[in-house]
């Protein structure tokens, strides 16, 4: 915990979460049950990035009867994320 | 001596009151409680007869001899060596002058062999300046009685009248009294050798003063001869019984006469009269010097004695002499009595005659001194200055304590020293005993051969104790001058351990313990898993660290484009985005600084050049310490030792190791560009920041730690080395207290420098991934480190890291027959690089002086 | 609810902030409760680090709500929510607005 309490640059608006993110590894989930980590080298305000080294998840139904799912992953240096696929972003310290 | 120091007040202004005074005065009066005004009295007659003498070469007129000053002036052409000697001395106020003179007087009579030797003395120097010389050599003055002081002519003629007088059978024995100071000025008064007008004063003025004195101590007027005085009734009874008692009974009614010229006649009465008082007052003096501690007797001896003049300087002399001043003052009381008697008008002359010569025998001593040193050629000018100059350094402070009082002192000090082993202990002790033991050779290697004699040794010393007393002695002087500062800190007592066990050296200031109990940080410093805590932050600290970062992001964007635009630009923002004063607690409660956390994010370590460029002077090195202060937890150099990866084969995790290289390349390159170009004075101050606030044996076993220690050690014997001459002896001496501080942490525990993965001493190494790493930088760092310290430091060093070298050796042999060429030059490399500090050089068989 | 005051949706997500919500996305029935940070003028949203994902197809078993932590600041793009609202469920907060409260649970209600 922070003993600072009050932030000293307090997150004006939704897209400076991103900005902090910037070089580190973040999470994003994206639509079509994917989620990527990467670390974030660049972002605009429609949420398009660029990420590196990062490692895309991708989920599906294994057996449509069971409901079983299954993940598998891919991997890419360098990617970009265009940003109307995107769901959420997230430090990838907290997933 | 106080009667004299009267005087200059007394002659002028007191003539009015002389007859008054002279009316009431009487012979107990006078002597009551005053024997000092006697002595003194005596004393001018004494001087008196010898300034009279002088006299002989001056016309004085009577009328001239009115103003004390003036007389003395022109008096004095031949001054007797010894005179002049004790003048000499003094030079300078008359208060000295008074007191040297009186001391000079009364001498030290008691020995006679010294009298002979500086009898010889003065006859040698007497050779350098012959119209000065004598058929008598002079008497020393020490002892010498005043009238030894008297112009040789003077002397001599003393000594006829004294042969004269049938108190000595010839010349010689005369002669030979009166080198002994036992002959009473005799007579020379009594032939009529001195004329009245050769007195230097006027005959009135000294009565007055003569007279004048007694009524002044009459009317209360301190006596200035309180100076440790016994009283003297005692011989002024003795005097007293000498003289005849008509003479006492005569004395106070003459005294109001009108002060006249003296006549010679009278004078030889008186000093007749004298003679056998001067005896007894010599006896008494004599007696005084048993009684009294024979101070400085030591320095009176004749070796110590250069030239005649450095008796005067011997304060004990003083009382005696005043003792003599005492029974002259008597004497010359008799004496005046004896001049009422035969005729007052020239009787009160006389004594104020005597009196004035008293009072101006300095003033005499001054002039004659003048006088001979003008007459001197300039080399002898040069050659008595600077005599002069050495007699009174070497005699000023002599005598100030007789053999008894250093007796004393010593054994007071022995008894201070006793200890179970004062030879070990008392350096000074020893010291001081060989050098009183050998005043004259005083080389260093007497001075051992004597120290070895008393203390011991092996080859034949006192005793066995004595003998390790010796090498412990020894082994202190040494450590004192290099290793002293191995010395804790903390537990004060230099220790050692070996492989029987540890051992300690007690010292003088910081004795052995029986017990060393370790405290509870070196206890922590000792385990080998010591660790510092490892800090995690909670989730919204990350977020808050971020903030700051991308703060200070911002920051240096705005300055760089600022600066790109030639604006003007002030850093305190940038400054305040850094939070250095601010403090973050961890999850598990630690308080760390908020910069020194995000120091671990990538993107922090790549901005970091660029921030700094942005911070004045004082901002960088404000920052450097900063972050040297809390080295150990910045978290890229925490997580770098390998002691967190026990569990793990000690292999540090590949991001760990991304982190690492990162920080050489970003962080610890501005930093080392940054010190490189820093003042020493800098270097060494981050340095110990480093020691104070860090645990050393932990951040030895870091590479990033350890190459920092590395590049501030380096560093500052680089500056010295190169620079010596700029630093002063107060760095150097900082540095070699900062280093000793360093050494003593990472001592007897530098093996822990070397990671498993990258020993090569087989009861340690680790095969790993990162084996074969690249460990140049212990290398270095172990080089630094040697190269900073002293050789019994290089000894330590090498001696805990032998398995390590041979290790190296070893590879370098087996890489070399499988042929692996390059690995085998690379290891030896490193080693050399250490090894060649201490002027070795190692191949793969064996280690070798470097050619 | 007594009398009628229009609110414009900007001032209403404005006035959210720092209070309890409940942001619900167009698929897979997930939502999310948390505080709301910040808002832009996209309608982005910004959640503070207390949030929680509740896949509502999990819970539908026993009625029990499933929340994953999510232990950071959570980044929703406009895009993909379907509705806000207060989460007034929670007792500890600090209840902005009764009538808020109601309405979560007349849409929890017919949710479930």
């Amino acid at each position: 915990m922070s003993e600072i309490t009050s932030t000293p640059v307090p997150s004006s608006e939704p897209l400076d979460l991103i900005k902090l993110c910037l070089d580190e590894q973040i999470f994003v989930k994206l639509r079509g049950s994917r989620e990527m980590i990467g670390k974030l080298h660049a972002y605009d305000s429609h949420c398009n990035m660029v990420l590196s080294d990062a490692v895309e998840t991708i989920y599906y139904v294994h057996d449509s009867q069971s409901g079983e799912i299954k993940s598998k992953t891919k991997k890419s240096e360098m990617v970009f994320v265009r940003g109307d696929s995107v769901i959420l972003v997230t430090d990838a310290a907290n997933v | 001596m106080s009667f004299f120091g009267f005087d200059p007040t007394g002659p002028s202004s007191s003539r009015g009151l002389d007859d008054d005074q002279l009316e009431t005065y009487n012979y107990e009066d006078t002597y009551e409680g005053l024997g000092d005004e006697g002595d003194d009295a005596l004393n001018d007659e004494t001087f008196g007869a010898a300034s009279s003498n002088i006299g002989k070469d001056f016309d004085f007129t009577g009328g001239m001899g009115m103003k004390p000053a003036a007389p003395s002036q022109p008096t004095t052409q031949h001054i007797s060596y010894a005179q002049a000697a004790q003048t000499d001395e003094i030079l300078q106020p008359m208060a000295s002058l008074w007191t040297d003179e009186s001391k000079a007087a009364t001498g030290e009579r008691p020995t006679e062999p010294k009298i002979l030797s500086l009898e010889e003395i003065e006859a040698k120097l007497r050779g350098n300046q012959p119209q000065q010389h004598l058929q008598m050599p002079p008497p020393p003055q020490q002892q010498l009685p005043p009238y030894m002081l008297l112009p040789p002519q003077i002397q001599q003629q003393i000594l006829n009248a004294a042969v004269a007088s049938g108190q000595f059978p010839n010349a010689a024995a005369a002669a030979q009294a009166m080198s002994q100071g036992f002959m009473p000025p005799p007579p020379p008064f009594n032939q009529g050798m001195m004329p009245p007008q050769f007195m230097p004063f006027p005959p009135q003025m000294a009565q007055q003063q003569m007279l004048n004195i007694p009524s002044q101590f009459n009317q209360g007027i301190p006596p200035m001869t309180q100076q440790q005085q016994p009283p003297v009734d005692a011989s002024q009874q003795q005097q007293q019984q000498s003289q005849p008692p008509q003479q006492q009974q005569q004395q106070p009614p003459q005294q109001h006469q009108i002060p006249q010229q003296p006549k010679p006649q009278q004078h030889q009465n008186l000093k007749q009269q004298l003679l056998p008082s001067q005896d007894q007052q010599q006896a008494r003096t004599e007696k005084r010097d048993v009684d009294f501690p024979v101070l400085g007797a030591t320095k009176e001896e004749p070796g110590n004695h250069i030239t005649p003049q450095e008796p005067q300087t011997l304060p004990q002399q003083q009382p005696q002499q005043q003792h003599q001043q005492q029974s002259q003052h008597q004497q010359q009381q008799n004496y005046r009595n004896n001049y009422n008697n035969s005729g007052n008008n020239g009787n009160n002359g006389n004594n104020r005659h005597h009196h004035f010569n008293q009072q101006q025998r300095q003033h005499q001593h001054q002039l004659q001194m003048q006088q001979q040193f003008e007459s001197m050629t300039p080399e002898e000018r040069e050659k008595f200055l600077t005599r002069q100059q050495k007699v009174s350094k070497i005699t000023r402070c002599s005598g100030f304590m007789n053999p008894r009082d250093k007796d004393f002192v010593t054994r007071f000090q022995l008894s201070q020293i006793v200890t179970d082993d004062p030879y070990n202990e008392d350096f000074y002790c020893q010291v001081y005993k060989v050098l009183n033991s050998s005043i004259h050779e005083n080389n260093m290697s007497s001075i051992a051969q004597k120290y070895l004699d008393q203390s011991g040794h092996r080859l034949g010393g006192r005793s066995k104790r004595a003998d390790v007393a010796l090498q412990r002695m020894q082994q202190q002087v040494s450590k004192a001058v290099t290793v002293a500062k191995e010395r804790g800190e903390r537990t004060g007592v230099l220790s050692r351990e070996g492989a029987l066990g540890k051992v300690s050296f007690g010292t003088g200031k910081e004795p052995r313990k029986q017990l060393v109990l370790k405290t509870k940080e070196e206890s922590a410093d000792a385990e080998d898993d010591y660790l510092p805590k490892e800090y995690s932050f909670s989730k919204s600290s990350r977020t808050f660290q971020l903030s700051i970062i991308e703060n200070i992001y911002s920051q240096i964007l705005k300055l760089e484009s600022m600066e790109r635009e030639n604006q003007e630009f002030t850093t305190v923002e940038l400054w305040k985005s850094l939070h250095l004063s601010d403090k973050m607690s961890t999850s598990s409660g630690e308080v760390i600084g908020p910069f020194i956390s995000i120091l671990s994010f990538d993107k922090m370590m790549k901005v970091f050049n660029r921030l700094f460029h942005f911070l004045t002077a004082e901002q960088k090195f404000q920052l450097i310490e900063y972050i040297f202060t809390n080295l150990q937890k910045i978290d890229v150099i925490l997580k770098g030792s390998y002691k967190n990866y026990i569990q793990e084969n000690y292999e540090v995790p590949e991001a760990v190791t991304k982190k690492i290289d990162l920080f050489q390349l970003t962080i610890m390159k501005t930093l080392v560009l940054y010190l490189s170009e820093s003042k020493f004075q800098d270097v060494l101050r981050v340095l110990d920041v480093v020691i104070s606030n860090n645990n050393v044996l932990f951040l030895s076993t870091t590479k990033l730690g350890l190459s920092l220690v590395t590049i501030l050690t380096s560093r500052l014997e680089l500056i010295k080395q190169e620079f010596a001459q700029s630093l002063s002896a107060q760095d150097l001496s900082q540095w070699q207290f900062v280093y000793d501080k360093l050494f003593q942490c990472l001592e007897g525990r530098l093996t822990t420098i070397f990671p498993p993965y990258l020993s090569n001493d087989e009861s340690k190494k680790v095969k790993t991934s990162t084996s074969g790493a690249d460990d140049s930088y212990i290398w270095q760092f172990l080089a630094s480190l040697s190269l900073a310290g002293l050789l019994n430091h290089q000894r330590i060093i090498v001696d805990e890291i032998r398995n390590e070298i041979f290790g190296i050796m070893a590879l370098a042999k087996t890489s070399n027959e499988s042929g692996d060429v390059e690995k085998a030059n690379k290891a030896l490399g490193n080693l050399n690089l250490f090894l060649n500090v201490m002027g070795l050089k190692a191949t793969e068989n064996d280690i070798s002086e470097l050619s | 609810m007594s009398s009628f005051q229009p609110i414009n949706p900007k001032p209403y997500l404005l006035s959210l902030i720092d209070s309890k919500i409940i942001i619900k996305l167009k698929f897979n029935n997930i939502e999310y409760k948390g505080t709301l940070k910040s808002v832009d003028n996209y309608f982005n949203l910004l959640l503070k680090e207390d949030v929680i994902e509740i896949d509502k197809n999990m819970e539908s078993t026993d009625g029990s709500i499933v929340g994953t932590p999510l232990n950071g600041e959570l980044f929703i793009r406009c895009n993909n929510v379907l509705w806000v609202s207060q989460d007034l469920s929670d007792d500890d907060d600090d209840g902005k607005v009764e009538e808020g409260k109601q309405v979560d649970d007349d849409v929890d209600a017919t949710m479930s």
